[in-house]
């Protein structure tokens, strides 16, 4: 729930807008990822809803990575802040301080990562 | 055997696939908790009873007692506990102890370097000839398509030799497997993973031919045997249960161009058909740390070892439902067909072998038919 407040909060700014609103239409169209700023250590770019390790590499950023399919955990990072998205299933992961792993996690809205 | 299917059966497939990995990870839970603290209370619980009872006699059932106990450590430590660790099965447990990039085993592999050559090379590109190096180590003919060379008349005699050192073999696999394969290797890079490689080394003799044997005093041989006794055994069982997973008469390798750009249910086929499971019982799974179980655990590593009896049934209707084998059988019969398969490669080819066909051919979508 709380992630898909964000991710309502992202697309739209701080608009004011009933809570339950938000969470049947973030839940309903997952789209607004693309919002927001993506910040890797000290590198901050803006997010254009890519994975995590994509969105890294193309800012210059070289992450340790294997497979890019989510099965060897070898670009698993620490997640300080924000919301991510598995591309693969679609489960939303918002809580903070956690590993994700960058190729298959795509940040929806502000999400900071520990480089 | 070329496997045939549409590229709609193998987006279903895939589908299928992912629906049986999505409902064991929003079940994972207290059991599967309580289930991996239970089997690292039993390793540690073998681990100290061993060298108790090696300190406190050396005595032949004291002694056989210690040994036989270390090697049950040494075997859940490196097979149901940190292989599946390593894999990051635990990894949303959040225990620093069970975490997939912090942990460390009982052998002379560092696991950065293990999680490199093997989550990463093997399971990615798993049975891609001339990228997955566990097809015979670098050391061994393990497929017809390896060019043959005189070298390999000595097949089985290397294989003997990785059995016995198989901890040493699997150490230098990364090292290996790097230089060959990804090829831009730098010689600092070389030297990095050699100086990773020595460190593990040298703690592993530190602590099993120095430090534990001096602690036994006047014990010090029978104990450092002991040790040597444990580490072998590990060896030889590690290496049957690794060798059945690939290698038995059946499973199927492919060609680099065959495993370029495949999709997620491709990539699926191509795991289960590289793959082939041993039948056991518990206690076997346990201790084989559920490898037994191959097929299920190359599609799906990062689910916990002790689900994949429970989903093998699903498994093996899906290979039957898409015409795929599900290649499995007792561990005398896979291992024995894998044995043969040594001896039987340590020659060159009977007969000119026919261009390869292609493992899995994959018909493109059909077009909607006008009417």
């Amino acid at each position: 729930l709380q992630c898909a407040v964000e991710q309502h909060y992202a697309a739209k700014g701080i608009e004011d807008s009933l809570h339950t609103e938000q969470f049947t239409l973030a839940v309903a169209a997952p789209a607004g990822d693309a919002a927001g700023k993506v910040r890797f250590g000290d590198t901050v770019v803006e997010n254009t809803g890519a994975t995590l390790l994509e969105q890294a590499e193309a800012a210059g950023l070289s992450p340790e990575f294997g497979c890019r399919m989510g099965i060897c955990f070898t670009c698993t990072k620490v997640k300080t802040a924000g919301c991510t998205r598995d591309v693969r299933t679609g489960e939303l992961h918002s809580e903070p301080d956690t590993e994700v792993q960058l190729c298959i996690s795509a940040p929806i809205g502000d999400v900071a990562i520990e480089l | 055997m070329t496997i045939t299917l549409t590229e709609e059966q193998i987006e279903e497939l895939g589908r299928e696939l992912d629906a049986i990995r999505q409902r064991v990870v929003d079940d994972l839970g207290e059991d599967d908790r309580r289930y991996i603290y239970n089997v690292i209370k039993a390793q540690r619980a073998f681990e100290v009873g061993g060298r108790a009872s090696l300190m406190l006699s050396a005595l032949p059932p004291f002694w056989l007692l210690g040994t036989a106990a270390l090697s049950l450590s040494k075997i859940l430590d490196n097979m149901e506990i940190g292989h599946n660790v390593m894999h990051g099965q635990y990894d949303w447990m959040r225990d620093p102890a069970l975490n997939s990039k912090r942990f460390e085993w009982d052998t002379a592999c560092p696991s950065d370097q293990w999680r490199h050559s093997h989550n990463y090379l093997h399971h990615t590109f798993s049975n891609v000839l001339g990228k997955d190096r566990d097809i015979g180590y670098g050391l061994l003919r393990m497929d017809p398509a390896q060019q043959w060379r005189p070298y390999y008349l000595g097949n089985p005699v290397w294989a003997f030799l990785l059995m016995i050192l198989f901890e040493y073999g699997v150490a230098v696999h990364d090292l290996e497997a790097s230089s060959s394969i990804e090829g831009t290797q730098r010689l600092a890079d070389d030297r990095e993973l050699l100086r990773g490689i020595g460190r593990k080394v040298g703690k592993q003799v530190l602590k099993d031919y120095v430090v534990f044997p001096l602690l036994s005093g006047r014990r010090f041989a029978a104990t450092l045997a002991a040790d040597a006794v444990a580490n072998l055994v590990r060896n030889v069982w590690a290496y049957s249960i690794i060798f059945c997973g690939h290698f038995p008469s059946g499973v199927t390798s492919f060609t680099t161009d065959e495993a370029e750009n495949e999709s997620r249910g491709h990539w699926y086929v191509r795991q289960m058909v590289g793959a082939a499971n041993i039948t056991g019982g518990r206690l076997f799974h346990l201790l084989s740390g559920n490898l037994g179980h191959q097929i299920e655990h190359h599609i799906f590593p990062d689910v916990p070892s002790r689900r994949y009896a429970q989903i093998a049934p699903e498994v093996r209707a899906v290979c039957a439902k898409y015409g795929l084998p599900y290649n499995t059988g007792r561990l005398s019969r896979q291992l024995g067909s894998t044995w043969a398969k040594i001896f039987r490669l340590a020659l060159p080819n009977a007969e000119r072998t026919a261009p390869r066909e292609p493992a899995i051919r994959v018909l493109p979508r059909a077009e909607p038919v006008s009417a």
